[in-house]
C-alpha cells in the first residue's frame, strides 16, 4: 500500500507521535474508516463511537506500529476489532422494553442488502475479507496488510468466502422455494 | 448464482450501503469522534500507569483533546481569593488531604458542607486486597466517586490501576474523568497499605439519569519494603494486581433533583484577532462549564484552533459567597465542533452572589484581562 506524500511527511521517522499530526492522519482516513465501521453495525452512531474507539486504542498502542508506512491498515485492523468488540457486546446485550431493535431505515432495506446479511453467516475470517474487497474497494494486497497474512492467504480466504456465501444462497433459494 | 454473479451483487449492495450511511448527521461529527477518541486515549493513558513514590497521584487537568491543550494549563494565584469556612469531613476525613491537591476540591468540599453525599461504606475482598466504594456525590453531569484500597501484611499499595463505573442497566461504562490518588500519609509518614482515590465520571444530560451503579477497581501493589525504591513501578515483574473487585450501589435520586441551569451570554470578543464568543454558561452543584464558539467557520481550522486557545488559555473563575472569594479550578476542557469548552469545579450549592471568569490575554498583565459576571 502506498503512502500520500501527506503520511511520508508525518511519519518520518516512526509512528507520528504530536498529537496534531496524528489527528490529521486519522482524519485523513476517517471517512473510511466510517464506512466500514458502517459496513459492520449498521449503525451511524455506533459507527462513529467505532471511529472514537479506533482513535483511541491507536494513540495508546502508537508504539507498537512497526512500520509507519502501514498506518492507514493498522489503523483499518484496529477498527475492524472494535467493531468486532461491537458485535459481540450486542450478542451479550438484552434489549430493554421500548428499544429499537435496529436503526430506522435499516431493516427495510434488508432485501435491497440481501448479500451483507447472508454474509453473516460466512466463516468470519472469509467474511472480512469479502467485505473489505467488495464493499470498500480494498485490493487483496491492501487487505493482507491490514490482517498481517500473505497474499496468498489472503486469495484463499475470498474464494472459500465466495463459495461459502454461494452455498448458502443455494440453500436459501431452496428454502424459499420449498 | 455463480461466482461472478455474487461478485456483482456485493459490489451493487456496496453503492446502496454507501447512500444508506449517508451523511454523518451534523458537520464535522467525524472530526470531533476523532477528537475525542485521542482524548479518551490520553485519559486511559493516565489511568493505566499508577503514579509511584508520591503521597498523591495528580491527573493531570489539561488534557483535552491534545491538538489545542499541549501546553500545560498555567493559573495566576488571585491575591484577592480567601479561604471559606473550614469544613468538617467526618467519615471521609481521609479524602480531605488528597482533595486539597484536587482540581474539584470546590465541588467536593461544597458538597460535603451541604451534606450532599450518598455515604456508601461497602467493601469487596479478595486475598490481600480489600477496596471500599466510601462515598459518591452526583448532579445532571457527572459523578464524583471517592474509594480507598487497603492490603495486607503481604502487600503494599502502588495504587489503583483502573476504577471505572458501569450503568448496571445500559450495560455500559461511563465516561472517565480526571482522578487523584494516593497513599494514606500517617504523621508525615506514607502508609503502604492504605490507598486513597477519587474518580470522576461524566453524564450525559440527553440520556435517563443512573439509578444502578457498579463499580470496579483493580489494585496494583508491591511486595513488602519495594514502595521505597527508586525504581518500584518501572519493572512489570514486580507489579501485582488484584482481580476486578466489583460494588454495586443505588444512587441516590436526590442528587437528579439539582436541575443545570443554562445561561446564553452572546459575549463577544478577540482572541489572537479572531473573534470568539462565551456563547454559554452551564452551572450545577458540581459543576461549572462554559461554551466559546469560534465565530468564523475558517478559525475551526486546527492550526488557528490552537492559536486562538492559547491566546485565551489563562483563565480563572472567582465565586463570590460570604465567607469571601474561591477561585474555582479549571479541571477540564474539550474541543467541540463549535470551538471548545471548559469545565470548573463548583460551588453552586454555596448560592454565590457573584461568578466572574476572567480571561488573561496576555499573563499577567491586568490591561490584557477580559472579565465576564456570569450571575447577572
Amino acid at each position: 500500500m502506498t503512502m500520500t506524500r501527506v503520511e511520508m511527511r508525518k511519519l518520518t521517522a516512526a509512528v507520528p507521535q504530536e498529537e496534531g499530526d496524528f489527528y490529521e492522519l486519522v482524519l485523513e482516513h476517517s471517512d473510511q474508516l466510517y464506512s466500514i465501521a458502517y459496513s459492520y453495525l449498521r449503525s451511524r452512531h455506533d459507527a462513529l463511537e467505532a471511529v472514537q474507539e479506533a482513535t483511541c486504542r491507536a494513540w495508546i498502542k502508537r508504539n507498537t506500529l512497526k512500520h509507519p508506512q502501514a498506518f492507514k491498515s493498522w489503523l483499518i485492523r484496529i477498527l475492524i476489532y472494535v467493531c468486532i468488540d461491537e458485535q459481540r457486546r450486542r450478542k451479550r446485550t438484552v434489549p430493554a422494553a421500548g428499544d429499537p431493535m435496529a436503526e430506522a431505515g435499516a431493516c427495510d432495506n434488508t432485501a435491497r442488502l440481501e448479500m451483507l446479511w447472508v454474509l453473516d453467516q460466512v466463516k468470519p475470517k472469509y467474511r472480512h475479507v469479502l467485505l473489505l474487497k467488495y464493499y470498500h474497494d480494498m485490493t487483496l494486497s491492501e487487505i493482507a496488510e491490514t490482517f498481517g497474512k500473505p497474499e496468498g492467504t489472503i486469495k484463499t480466504w475470498q474464494h472459500k468466502g465466495l463459495k461459502q456465501l454461494r452455498a448458502i444462497m443455494k440453500d436459501r433459494r431452496e428454502w424459499y422455494e420449498y | 448464482m455463480n461466482i461472478e454473479q455474487l461478485e456483482r451483487r456485493m459490489q451493487a449492495e456496496s453503492e446502496i450501503l454507501k447512500r444508506e450511511s449517508g451523511e454523518t448527521g451534523e458537520p464535522g461529527q467525524l472530526r470531533l469522534a476523532v477528537m475525542q477518541g485521542l482524548e479518551q486515549g490520553h485519559s486511559r493513558e493516565r489511568q493505566d500507569f499508577p503514579r509511584r513514590g508520591v503521597t498523591f497521584a495528580l491527573a493531570a487537568a489539561a488534557v483535552i483533546v491534545l491538538l489545542l491543550f499541549m501546553v500545560p494549563q498555567l493559573q495566576q494565584p488571585s491575591p484577592q481569593t480567601a479561604q471559606v469556612q473550614e469544613v468538617d469531613w467526618g467519615e471521609l476525613e481521609g479524602f480531605k488531604r488528597l482533595s486539597q491537591f484536587d482540581m474539584e476540591h470546590e465541588s467536593l468540599e461544597s458538597a460535603v458542607r451541604h451534606n450532599y453525599i450518598q455515604l456508601i461504606g461497602k467493601s469487596v475482598q479478595s486475598g490481600a486486597y480489600r477496596v471500599t466504594l466510601d462515598a459518591v456525590t452526583a448532579d445532571e453531569n457527572m459523578i464524583i466517586m471517592l474509594y480507598s484500597a487497603t492490603t495486607d501484611d503481604s502487600q503494599e499499595v502502588y495504587g489503583i490501576s483502573s476504577a471505572r463505573l458501569k450503568e448496571s442497566g445500559a450495560g455500559s461504562y461511563l465516561e472517565t474523568g480526571n482522578g487523584i490518588s494516593g497513599n494514606e500519609v500517617v504523621a508525615g509518614e506514607e502508609n503502604y497499605h492504605k490507598y486513597y482515590g477519587k474518580r470522576v465520571f461524566y453524564l450525559d444530560r440527553s440520556k435517563p439519569f443512573p439509578e444502578r451503579l457498579e463499580a470496579d477497581f483493580q489494585v496494583a501493589s508491591v511486595n513488602p519494603g519495594k514502595m521505597g525504591q527508586p525504581k518500584t513501578g518501572t519493572i512489570m515483574a514486580d507489579m501485582h494486581y488484584s482481580p476486578r473487585l466489583k460494588i454495586s450501589f443505588t444512587l441516590n435520586a436526590k442528587f437528579k433533583q439539582y436541575a443545570t441551569r443554562i445561561i446564553y451570554p452572546d459575549e463577544r470578543f478577540t482572541l489572537a484577532g479572531h473573534e470568539v464568543s462565551l456563547a454559554q454558561v452551564e452551572l450545577s452543584p458540581l459543576l461549572v462549564r462554559i461554551r466559546m464558539a469560534f465565530s468564523n467557520e475558517a478559525d475551526k481550522a486546527w492550526p488557528v484552533r490552537r492559536e486562538i486557545f492559547q491566546a485565551g488559555m489563562y483563565t480563572e473563575m472567582v465565586s463570590t459567597v460570604l465567607g469571601g472569594q474561591v477561585e474555582l479550578k479549571s479541571s477540564t476542557g474539550f474541543s467541540t465542533e463549535a470551538g471548545y469548552e471548559r469545565l470548573y469545579s463548583s460551588n453552586m450549592l454555596d448560592d454565590p452572589e457573584s461568578l466572574e471568569l476572567k480571561i488573561r490575554t496576555q499573563p499577567g498583565e491586568e490591561d490584557g484581562v477580559l472579565r465576564f459576571e456570569l450571575l447577572e
